[in-house]
């Protein structure tokens, strides 16, 4: 038994920041599920894994020794190369890669599907964005009551008066028309998961906040009509971290869409911190990262049999916050809290690799499919 | 003691039924469509008696009546009349229709309530059966505990004196039937073996109702969830010296009886099948399962014989079923595949690939290690020699290679690095 003195055994893993714990991937290899991939000196890329008995604690690991742990599909190993190639790992561009794949066929058939229509919805979502920060800047440099909508239409006269305000914002922050454009189109393509204070449907991260609320709401009703599960203390510790995350979610959403209520100053400080303003937009997508995996498990979970399966295996894709939120907007968060209850190995332990496993990499598959 | 009507007297039945003896499965499905579709299938009902073994293993849905609802979780123990013995813990298939009559009768409202959930259902439809059977096994069984003898029990073939006993019996079980389903569908999901006290309470709760019908439970239960024999174990050490040797007796009961199912014509055989390739993998892995549970230590030469024959069976099963499904779902559609025939048919290849993997993987556990290896290289072979002929594009014969052969000979093959 641990006491206060004597460490256990095992240690939970606790990563510091976002960057230690990794970035959430689409595995489609059943013993990758909660599998999370970082930058790493020595071997260009390691893998997180959850520990694979259900217990604390995660196991680090190359290429070489994931290979050992399993058999990776060719959908992973694949993936796997394409991340390691990418000069910045993030879960934006994890994410984009990803798709890149499911896109050419490598993902099955609902992947393929999906990867089409997403690329297509970014596009139209991306000029949408810079539109309306477009419109955004010219409502706080020059008002004239346009509504900030998707709804707003572009005309040859708006077009005329953006051309006048942005030579105007440009000499003011010391930036050709050219580069202000630029610039809005670079903080338009990360806007478009976070969506703006205008009258649009949700964008991607707020959607997914909201699911993530959902669910925990879902779990905490699970938990109270299976008081007597053993699986119902899960039920509700998985609850109790996605309220956690979609509150530490939605108050970045808020600071980062509060951003755009000074848009000349938002362009001036992308001009000379372009990377300390992205870091801090794409603050929500590292937080709510891994977080639509957990939330399509337990949404296409319709029976109370598969929802007390898929409890354990959302146990191993709890993604911990790291320390460095600890803090959020004068928010304590208390990390300790938000381990998942132990989850306990069954007899059953080779059921994911049996003939199961093939149903697995198709379920995993399908998931992915319905991955916004 | 009447007559078991389970062979016609109609010569032109006999003589349709020797025909679909040797009927192809395909014909079979549509006989027992249209039989099933009849209002009152009357003498039409002995068409299908023979075929009862084959039905088993193509598992066609069938049309969800009253009867076959109540009597649904109770499948694994129901028996022809003609093999039916008082002492085994097994229900004659004679008893259901008159039982089912009596129950519909009794309930009323409730009844028709049932009736009208599951009209125009079939067996397919599981939360249908769920929510149908939620409102009835429990009444039902609780009803059946003291129900009075029906009318028509005559033509069950079985004495006045045996209705009691087995409507009591079949009440407790019935009166554990969501229970017992919930289980059902949790080992379905992986989610085996059921924890010790909850076995407990199951057949504590049967047994308060009925003590004789503790070898049907765990008959029920062993053949359902197989993984429950340790279980069993545990529960026969905490329920002490008496309890725990009725349930190790009763445990032996519900041996012999399920090593005779599987030991009579077919029988192994009929659990092999089905039209989904994904259940017929689970199917083989509860069967196998089931075969483990049955050995032991303390088993009789003879026994353990018997096991080696039902062992023998199961792998020539496996194996025919296997050999069979590889044709009829992957080799003979992939030998049609020509260019440009649309990323459907590979993703239709893609899933009958996946499920025959399941089933193989299963089916391995029966034994035929080379078998598997030589079918599923054959299957690889075919694999490369369509994508070679531009049969498949770049990204199906790779996807379709990996599911036959493993991601090493999918990446190799199609000359990516693992």
């Amino acid at each position: 038994m641990d006491t206060p003195d004597t460490p256990a055994l095992v240690q939970s893993h606790k990563p510091a920041s976002f960057l230690e714990r990794g970035v959430a991937a689409p595995f489609t290899t059943p013993a990758l599920a909660g599998a999370r991939i970082r930058t790493a000196n020595r071997t260009g890329t390691e893998f997180v894994v959850p520990n694979p008995s259900g217990g604390r604690g995660v196991y680090i690991l190359n290429w070489g020794a994931v290979r050992q742990l399993c058999r990776p599909t060719v959908h992973d190993t694949l993936l796997h190369q394409r991340i390691s190639r990418l000069p910045v790992m993030d879960p934006g561009s994890v994410r984009l890669t990803a798709r890149k794949l499911a896109a050419e066929g490598l993902a099955g058939k609902d992947a393929t599907l999906a990867a089409a229509a997403s690329v297509e919805t970014d596009k139209q979502e991306l000029i949408l964005t810079n539109f309306l920060l477009l419109v955004m800047l010219m409502e706080q440099v020059e008002p004239a009551g346009l509504r900030i909508s998707a709804e707003t239409e572009r005309t040859p006269e708006l077009d005329h008066r953006a051309r006048r305000i942005v030579t105007h914002v440009g000499q003011a922050i010391g930036r050709k028309v050219s580069q202000i454009s630029d610039d809005l189109e670079a903080l338009s393509m990360l806007f478009v998961p976070i969506g703006l204070n205008a009258e649009t449907p949700p964008a991607r991260l707020p959607r997914l906040t909201a699911r993530l609320d959902a669910a925990a709401n879902s779990l905490t009703a699970w938990a109270g009509q299976f008081p007597d599960e053993g699986t119902a203390a899960l039920a509700s510790s998985l609850a109790r971290s996605a309220f956690v995350t979609a509150n530490c979610a939605t108050m970045t959403l808020n600071a980062t869409r509060a951003m755009t209520n000074d848009m000349r100053g938002l362009l001036r400080a992308w001009a000379s911190t372009p990377a300390e303003i992205a870091k801090q937009i794409a603050r929500t997508e590292w937080i709510l990262d891994g977080w639509e995996r957990f939330c399509l498990l337990w949404e296409t979970a319709d029976q109370p049999s598969v929802q007390r399966a898929a409890l354990g295996e959302l146990a191993q894709l709890v993604p911990m916050l790291p320390k460095e939120v600890t803090d959020l907007g004068g928010h304590r968060v208390e990390l300790e809290q938000l381990e998942p209850a132990l989850r306990t190995a069954r007899l059953n332990a080779n059921f994911r690799g049996g003939g199961a496993s093939h149903g697995l990499i198709a379920r995993n598959e399908r998931i992915q499919g319905l991955i916004a | 003691m009447a007559t078991v009507l389970t062979r016609s007297a109609n010569p032109a039945i006999r003589e349709v039924a020797r025909g679909l003896a040797s009927a192809k499965d395909v014909q079979i499905m549509q006989v027992v469509a249209m039989v099933d579709a009849m209002p009152s299938r009357g003498p039409a009902d002995q068409l299908i008696a023979p075929l009862r073994g084959r039905l088993a293993r193509l598992r066609p849905p069938r049309p969800l009546r009253f009867a076959r609802l109540l009597f649904l979780p109770l499948d694994p123990l129901i028996v022809p009349a003609a093999r039916w013995r008082a002492e085994q813990p097994t229900i004659p298939r004679t008893v259901i229709p008159v039982l089912a009559a009596a129950v519909e009768a009794a309930f009323g409202a409730t009844g028709r309530t049932v009736a009208s959930m599951i009209e125009g259902r079939t067996t397919e439809d599981t939360a249908v059966v769920d929510a149908a059977g939620a409102l009835l096994w429990g009444h039902a069984g609780a009803w059946l505990l003291d129900a009075p003898s029906p009318a028509g029990w005559d033509t069950t073939g079985l004495n006045a004196q045996l209705h009691k006993p087995l409507s009591r019996r079949i009440g407790a079980l019935l009166s554990q039937a969501d229970r017992l389903r919930h289980m059902t569908a949790d080992a379905c999901h992986g989610l085996v073996p059921p924890e010790a006290s909850a076995v407990q309470a199951l057949l504590t709760d049967a047994i308060g109702c009925e003590p004789d019908v503790q070898p049907m439970l765990i008959t029920l239960l062993m053949a359902r969830i197989p993984e429950c024999g340790p279980v069993l174990l545990r529960v026969a050490a905490i329920l002490g010296n008496r309890g725990g040797a009725l349930l190790r007796k009763a445990g032996e009961q519900a041996a012999d009886t399920l090593l005779d199912q599987l030991e009579a014509p077919g029988g192994a055989e009929a659990q092999l099948g089905g039209q989904d390739l994904m259940e017929a993998g689970a199917a083989v892995r509860r069967l196998t399962a089931l075969v483990g549970a049955l050995d032991g230590e303390a088993l009789s030469p003879d026994r353990r014989q018997r096991l080696k024959d039902v062992r023998q069976r199961i792998r020539s099963g496996c194996e025919s079923l296997f050999t069979e499904r590889l044709t009829t779902d992957l080799l003979d559609p992939l030998r049609t595949c020509v260019a440009d025939s649309g990323p459907q048919v590979g993703w239709v290849l893609e899933t009958a690939a996946r499920g025959l993997r399941a089933l193989e993987t299963e089916a391995r556990r029966a034994g035929g290690e080379k078998t598997y290896d030589a079918l599923l290289g054959q299957a690889a072979a075919a694999v490369r020699e369509i994508s070679a002929q531009g049969g498949l594009e770049w990204v199906e014969g790779m996807r379709l290679m990996e599911i036959v052969a493993g991601p090493e000979a999918a990446l190799a093959h199609f000359g990516e690095a693992p």
